[in-house]
């Protein structure tokens, strides 16, 4: 199945259109109504709307999505850029890295429901 | 900025109501009055140098933020570095951003670097290189 992803609030909104125009099924946080939310928000919209939550920073994340998953709420998973591999200005290489990783959770090589980190 | 560890006794009048309440947080998230006191305060002095951050709850404590967005300031910061700096680049990318938000990110984090380390990759996860 085609994943899809929410884009959080530190990834460009720029890169969420450039990810649909290359014909992936993104969303973003940033100029949408979850703007400025907190994470625990993100993730249940991630949760709601089906969607893998990409991120650059976890930390507050692992354990809302543990928590979720403890109260019976299934997330789609949750990725990790990192940013020892990917800066926030390589917009380009990130898209390309989405796009791989997009096409190997397709293929059911990839499971990100229990957290991927994404390296080069 | 250098964190002193030391810490002298004072004493201080507070209005009743003001001492209420702070006892009533202070046990509502197990912490001593003088812990939510100190809190306060550097919070709030952090608040008066840099305008534009605000501190918030996150699940690992108390962070700050960068005001009017849901961005941390480490998030923030690592924007500005991935961007070398450029506010054009940065605004082209980012076009709801403005840079007195990013400044006052990046000017937190001169202040405070131990805010701006990255975190290390969480254990748990499965490691999908591309």
């Amino acid at each position: 199945m085609k994943p899809r992803f929410l884009l959080d609030e530190q990834l460009s909104p720029r890169l969420a259109a450039a990810a649909v125009r290359a014909g992936l099924d993104v969303t973003s946080v940033s100029g949408s109504l979850l703007e400025g939310q907190n994470d625990l928000t993100v993730l249940l919209a991630a949760t709601a709307q089906d969607r893998i939550l990409v991120s650059f920073n976890v930390r507050h994340l692992v354990p809302l999505m543990t928590d979720l998953i403890h109260s019976g709420l299934k997330p789609q998973g949750l990725v990790k850029i990192s940013p020892k591999s990917f800066h926030q200005g390589n917009v380009k290489g990130i898209l390309r890295a989405l796009m791989k990783l997009a096409d190997r959770i397709e293929r059911g090589e990839v499971d990100p429901s229990m957290g991927v980190t994404l390296m080069r | 900025m250098r964190h002193s560890t030391r810490r002298r006794h004072t004493t201080m009048r507070l209005p009743e109501e003001v001492l209420k309440e702070l006892k009533r947080y202070a046990e509502g998230h197990q912490r001593t009055p003088g812990a939510v006191i100190t809190m306060a305060l550097k919070e709030w002095v952090d608040m008066q140098r840099f305008p534009g951050i605000d501190y918030r709850w996150t699940p690992t404590g108390r962070e700050p933020f960068v005001t009017g967005t849901g961005l941390t300031i480490r998030e923030m910061w690592w924007i500005w570095k991935g961007f070398k700096g450029r506010w054009p680049r940065i605004r082209y990318y980012y076009p709801h951003f403005r840079k007195a938000q990013v400044d006052a990110a990046v000017a937190y984090g001169k202040a405070y670097p131990e805010t701006t380390t990255l975190d290390e990759d969480p254990p748990g996860f499965t490691v999908v290189k591309v």
